[in-house]
């Protein structure tokens, strides 16, 4: 496991030259966008005032209607706004046609080279693919998330093997559409997300054959027995089962196919490390199904992973450590699991 | 006056049914628990022959640990023993084995061999799993200790002939079967 210190020597040697270099060019960039506000923002200034003003002032008294000062005010913040909107299309013109793949290229250069390589450093067999991701079909059937996927997104897909263990990650978006009226009586469209974070897979170290999903257990610990009750009649879910760990328990729910399997699968050892390894990330859900495991690590809603800022600085170290943290967490799961004990029939 | 007082009736008696039968099907599931560690102890039965017939090439100085293996072996599967009587062999199994597992750390040649390093794996798993099948059976019978203790099944439990059901005791040495993996890692 490789230390605070090394990441942040790490940084200034490898990282810092490369996050120069696209600094410049998105520098550069900014240089050309920047004109635009330049020049729109008187114009949208007397727009807004001008039209503020000779509204206010016909407010005030009907006679200002016909004061040819308050016209000409008028007259000449409709102008303005008119050399607003223009400036705007001609925004609008450039960054749909070099702005957008100006921006595309920063982004590119920064998970090609500033993205890839702290993966190559957090363990040199991780492969890493900024666009790909989890698919849908992996994330429907880790099962975890029940609820039906109207919308799925994933990106930065980082894959390898970690002594005996294969494992992938990668950012994951899903969301549902609701549909309701407004007071109006029109549709309304609406997304809610139903995870939004890190999906995790592991090749797992014991052979099994049914499915086992540990929730973060919110019914039992509002509504206690009773909450119990309305969990073992959750007909989305396999049968709850009861496991001996208080700890454990209290987190989380879990359901199974088989209850001795789950036993088997959910060792004592096994419940104290995901415990421990909760209380890094808060919240979290897991699955075992087919000798895989699953884990669902939730992050923060405005924060997308592994994505450099174009509006800001690129140059931010703390920005930078927080995304290399995440990297460790991830793939410290592996140690924190325990997966690389191989003393099982499963090699 | 008369539909609250059938209301109240037919609330209690939903009550009691639901509460019957979640009585009946806890009872069936510490049943069902402790079938399902004879089946994983079956498991590790059936591993016992290879295992010794693979040792016993090599192991030179535990040939009577070994017989006595197989001899207990055949006793706890004849079927005629009582229930205490197997837990009392099975212990005694599990402890032999295990002695026999630390033996093996003065035969080199068969640590490498490939053949033992598999059945050795089997036989972690198998005890794993009789493990896992054990603390399986222990929380069925804690939930059904509940049902039958608890306010208000505990009346029906009473009525019923529903009676508390000893956990198992988990052996010591079972407990802790790091020491089957630190000399795996060696």
């Amino acid at each position: 496991m490789k230390s605070n210190e090394d990441f942040q020597a790490f940084y200034q040697t490898a990282l810092l030259p490369i996050m120069m270099e696209i600094e410049a060019d998105r520098k550069k960039l900014m240089r050309k966008m920047k004109p635009f506000l330049i020049i729109s923002l008187p114009f949208l200034i007397t727009a807004i005032g001008g039209i503020t003003y000779s509204i206010f002032q016909t407010e005030r008294s009907e006679a200002n209607r016909d004061n040819p000062v308050v016209g000409l005010t008028l007259l000449a913040g409709i102008g303005a706004l008119l050399c607003t909107l223009l400036i705007g299309f001609i925004y609008w013109l450039f960054y749909r046609f070099s702005f957008s793949k100006k921006i595309d290229a920063i982004k590119h250069r920064f998970k090609g080279d500033v993205i890839n390589k702290m993966v190559k450093f957090v363990d040199e067999s991780l492969h890493y693919e900024p666009q790909r991701g989890i698919s849908q079909g992996d994330y429907q059937q880790s099962r975890i998330f029940v609820t039906n996927v109207d919308r799925y997104h994933s990106e930065d897909m980082v894959s390898g093997k970690l002594g005996s263990t294969a494992i992938r990650f990668s950012e994951v978006h899903s969301e549902k559409r609701i549909q309701r009226q407004s007071s109006k009586g029109e549709a309304q469209e609406e997304w809610k997300t139903i995870f939004k974070g890190i999906l995790f897979a592991a090749d797992f170290n014991k052979n099994f054959v049914g499915r086992t999903v540990v929730t973060a257990d919110v019914a039992e610990n509002l509504l206690g027995s009773i909450g119990t009750m309305f969990q073992k009649m959750n007909t989305a879910r396999d049968p709850l089962i009861k496991l001996e760990d208080v700890e454990f328990e209290k987190a989380f729910a879990v359901y199974s196919t088989d209850p001795v399997e789950a036993h088997y699968i959910l060792s004592p050892s096994l419940m104290k490390r995901i415990v421990e390894f909760r209380k890094k990330t808060g919240s979290i859900n897991l699955s075992f199904i087919e000798s895989h495991v699953y884990i669902a690590i939730p992050v923060r809603a405005n924060l997308n992973l592994f994505e450099p800022k174009i509006y800001s600085t690129l140059i931010n170290y703390d920005r930078i450590a927080g995304y290399n943290r995440y990297l460790m967490l991830i793939t410290g799961i592996v140690e924190d699991l325990n997966l690389n004990t191989r003393i099982w029939t499963k090699e | 006056m008369v539909v609250p007082i059938l209301s109240i009736i037919g609330f209690v008696l939903i009550m009691i049914v639901f509460i019957y039968n979640n009585l009946v099907g806890s009872r069936n599931s510490v049943e069902n628990a402790f079938g399902s560690i004879d089946a994983m102890l079956k498991k590790r039965y059936d591993l016992i022959p290879n295992l010794v017939e693979t040792v016993k090439v090599y192991m030179k100085h535990e040939k009577d640990t070994l017989t006595q293996v197989t001899e207990l072996r055949a006793k706890a599967m004849s079927g005629t023993i009582s229930t205490d009587e197997k837990v009392g062999l099975e212990n005694q199994l599990s402890g032999m084995m295990r002695n026999v597992m630390v033996a093996v750390e003065s035969y080199p040649d068969l640590k490498a061999s490939e053949q033992f390093s598999m059945l050795q794996r089997s036989w972690n798993e198998a005890e794993e799993q009789i493990s896992a099948a054990r603390r399986n059976y222990n929380s069925a019978v804690t939930q059904y200790n509940n049902a039958i203790e608890k306010f208000p099944s505990n009346i029906l439990a009473g009525m019923f002939n529903h009676k508390r059901k000893p956990v198992f005791e988990i052996p010591e040495a079972e407990r802790q079967n790091v020491s089957a993996k630190s000399m795996f890692n060696n």
